[in-house]
């Protein structure tokens, strides 16, 4: 014993380690857990209550260790002068600690788009626990209601409501939708942002369904207390459509779009009175409901809602920015000499696009060059019939043109889409300001009005399709 | 004291450049700054290669120590009185890394655990690094470098392929380089602990390209992860406050831990020991210089009960750390950047009017 005292006090690294263990090896011992200690979060939903507060939902599991791993989800809703304050009342209701490391989603009523969401977002950001990829949705629907839906989704599908927009950005229709993303526009030079917008809709025949049938009623009556959501059905109208996203021609969707808002509304009103009764810390309510996400996305200049866009409009922006992996371009009515009055959809498969900045007589000139590497899958016409399946391989000079007008078309109103609304979410100030500083600043300081810039850039754009 | 050769030097060199650069520093620059912080390093990089420069010529034509230097050609004194502001600037530079990599734990990992855990954690260790001789805080950073060699490089490379973005550049006028330059030089400056040890360091001649090639690698590697950091996040820059942990392309698209971000986190702990280590080394060596009858224990209690006054009762978030190597460290890098340079030509000069003569 006397050699182990003489040999610990020559090494004092030793003695540090055994301070060590005294002080925080025993007393961990003893210590709860951490799930113990906190409500896990895995998403927030923001609506504006009445007198002016802000009414929080959160979709919370609290972990409990038994010998199978459950995910016990709970919408607990919580009303509060600012989003700290309703945090602190839902930490009481659930008599835990909110966690918030884990919210992957948070989603925001429109209402709070109409002015200026940025200073409700505010707190979430502040908040260092929130990653900034955490993703922001926009929705018609209340937030609350929202977050019920995606709490009936089941599990068992493996498809998670989390990620339905992670890979918006992959897609042509739609795009990035993240604090960051958001904050980067709003930071940049002309304030300009896009958040996807996901409709909420009762006994649709498309989108990522919440039924309200089977086991989940049963819950729905034990106060929204569900084990690990249920019934989650997807349409198989879809047509392998992923994450439940569909694509229908412009005016049926814009038609479809009115009447889904239309019955919501209904439904709103219903589920207004469900909400009032279960908030306060209640439970989810007992609607179902389907979670459309078509690419839709909202267009916000200062955080303000200042357009709303389709997945057409998004589609012709992307092409723009090229910010897309996959996606399809159609040609309606292709008549050449393999086709009559065909529908041709093309595969695309790789893009590129170089942008270049000239001025001429103090005016900027805007070259977009593209590459399109596309690939024709499907062709569609009465009279049609494919032998093999190498039938449709080869694209015709004359299907390249129609393509090449195409895109440059849908590129034009993409652009006009922007001019418009005066939203450079292309992020030209930054491409004609990085090029050509000195020109840029006489070019803005000519203009009558400096936010409207995208109306005196002139665009020259050259798509180059390549079949592969 | 045991000297150490230039191969150990230049690994030390190597270490200290990334001190405060990779983590908070490249947001905070970005909101005086913006696009063109990257200026900002260039600048004080510059200054810090020149420290180096007059180092080499010191120590080509000095084998003695710098305070031995100071004392013969300014007096006892002016020894003293440079010594104390030497120590404490190691001393509030230490403050610093420890906060800043305390805070950076504390947000990302361990939200409820106390400073008290990070002090054990890092004192007994930079203590003992401090305590022994200047050759064992070589031969460690000497161990340790192929880790962060290697770290460094695989951080380097993710962060460059998440860059998918252009920051909008010219944004801000010469005047806003300077001034984030000024207010964050505290950051800089960290060269000059080569004077403190000028005696124990094994020089030949052609030994300083070592030196010069370890410090520009490492400034390559900063200059590299700030740009890839900027050109990722663009006018978000100020919302992420730990550089090399967010450009890592993984953290940026899904954010939390457990994955390759963890990589960073281990390049942070190693390096936060090191270069405390070294500092504290460097305070020791001061200590000893101003108070000739007392030992390096006495420096290191000094040290202890000072450095855990000052972080429990001055600096508790990023906000007071920010506030503290803003408004007040940027006054003690006059001492690397105005005072060391100043002695360092002085003598020089002064040694070639002697030959002249």
């Amino acid at each position: 014993m006397k050699k182990w005292f003489s040999h610990i006090f020559k090494v004092p690294m030793l003695l540090v380690l055994l301070f060590v263990v005294l002080i925080y090896g025993f007393p961990a011992l003893g210590k709860d857990a951490e799930v113990d200690e906190f409500a896990i979060v895995t998403a927030i939903g923001l609506d504006r209550g009445e007198n002016d507060e802000v009414d929080l939902s959160l979709l919370t599991f609290m972990p409990v260790a038994e010998q199978n791993f459950k995910e016990n989800y709970k919408v607990v809703k919580a009303s509060g002068k600012s989003v700290l304050e309703a945090m602190d009342y839902a930490g009481l209701y659930l008599g835990r600690e909110i966690g918030l490391n884990h919210v992957k989603m948070v989603v925001i009523n429109e209402d709070y788009f109409t002015e200026n969401a940025s200073v409700e977002m505010d707190y979430l950001v502040r908040d260092k626990s929130l990653a900034l990829s955490t993703s922001i949705i926009c929705t018609d629907a209340k937030a609350s209601e929202f977050l019920d839906a995606v709490q009936k989704m089941d599990s068992s599908s493996s498809i998670k409501v989390d990620d339905i927009i992670t890979f918006n950005n992959k897609y042509i229709y739609s795009t990035e939708s993240t604090f960051e993303s958001f904050y980067k526009g709003l930071y940049s030079k002309t304030k300009s942002s896009l958040v996807s917008f996901i409709s909420l809709v009762d006994n649709a025949d498309e989108g990522l369904t919440a039924d309200s049938s089977g086991g989940q009623s049963q819950n729905g009556s034990q106060g929204g207390q569900s084990s690990g959501g249920s019934g989650q059905s997807q349409n198989g109208s879809q047509g392998g459509q992923p994450n439940g996203q569909s694509q229908s021609s412009k005016g049926g969707q814009k038609e479809q779009g009115e009447a889904n808002k239309s019955s919501q509304n209904e439904e709103q009103s219903q589920n207004g009175e469900q909400s009032q009764n279960s908030s306060q810390g209640g439970g989810g309510g007992s609607q179902g409901g389907a979670l459309i996400n078509d690419g839709k996305s909202i267009l916000c200049k200062n955080a303000q809602m200042v357009a709303s866009l389709s997945n057409n409009d998004m589609k012709n922006i992307n092409l723009a920015s090229g910010a897309f992996k996959k996606g399809t371009i159609i040609i309606e009515n292709f008549s050449d000499d393999v086709f009559k009055n065909a529908r041709l959809t093309f595969d695309i498969q790789n893009i590129s696009v170089r942008r270049k900045v000239q001025f001429k007589n103090g005016q900027p000139i805007v070259n977009l060059s593209l590459k399109l590497y596309v690939k024709l899958l499907e062709a569609k016409e009465e009279d049609l019939e494919i032998k093999e399946n190498i039938d449709i391989k080869n694209i015709s000079k004359k299907a390249i043109d129609a393509l090449t007008e195409k895109v440059k078309s849908s590129i034009a109103d993409g652009i006009n889409l922007l001019r418009e609304y005066r939203c450079d979410i292309l992020k030209i100030y930054t491409l004609l300001n990085n090029s050509h500083p000195f020109e840029t600043k006489k070019f803005m300081e000519s203009l009558e009005d400096e936010g409207n810039f995208l109306s005196s850039v002139i665009f020259k754009v050259s798509p180059r399709i390549y079949s592969v | 004291m045991k000297s150490v050769n230039v191969y150990q030097t230049a690994i030390m060199l190597f270490i200290i450049v990334f001190a405060n650069k990779i983590l908070l520093l490249p947001s905070l620059l970005y909101r005086t700054a913006s696009a063109e912080s990257v200026f900002c390093y260039l600048i004080a990089f510059t200054l810090e290669i020149l420290l180096l420069t007059l180092f080499i010529f010191l120590k080509r034509k000095y084998s003695t120590s710098f305070s031995s230097l100071i004392k013969a050609k300014l007096g006892k004194i002016s020894m003293v009185v440079f010594y104390v502001l030497l120590m404490i600037f190691f001393f509030c530079k230490c403050v610093l890394i420890y906060n800043v990599t305390y805070i950076f734990f504390k947000d990302l990992i361990y939200k409820n655990s106390g400073s008290f855990l990070f002090i054990i954690c890092f004192l007994p260790i930079t203590n003992y690094l401090a305590f022994s001789s200047f050759r064992v805080l070589g031969r460690t950073c000497q161990i340790f470098f192929p880790i962060i060699l290697v770290v460094l490089i695989f951080c380097t490379v993710t962060s460059l392929v998440g860059v998918n973005d252009i920051p909008l550049f010219f944004t801000t006028g010469a005047g806003d380089v300077f001034l984030a330059t000024i207010k964050h030089i505290s950051s800089f400056g960290d060269f000059v602990f080569l004077f403190v040890f000028m005696d124990k360091i094994e020089f030949k001649a052609g030994d300083g390209k070592k030196l010069y090639f370890f410090a520009l690698i490492a400034i390559l590697f900063v200059l590299t992860l700030a740009v890839a950091f900027y050109f990722s996040y663009t006018y978000t820059s100020f919302m992420h406050p730990y550089a090399i942990f967010e450009t890592m392309g993984k953290v940026k698209d899904y954010g939390g831990l457990g994955r390759i971000d963890s990589v960073a986190v281990v390049l942070v702990i190693i390096l936060t020991y090191l270069q405390m280590a070294i500092y504290l080394k460097s305070f020791v060596c001061c200590f000893c210089e101003v108070f000739p009858k007392l030992n390096s224990t006495y420096a290191l209690i000094s040290f202890d009960l000072t450095f855990l006054a000052v972080v429990y009762l001055l600096i508790r978030n990023l906000e007071k750390t920010v506030l503290y190597a803003e408004s007040v460290l940027p006054y003690f890098s006059l001492i690397s950047f105005f005072l060391v340079p100043l002695c360092a030509i002085i003598f020089l000069v002064a040694k070639d009017k002697k030959e002249g003569k």
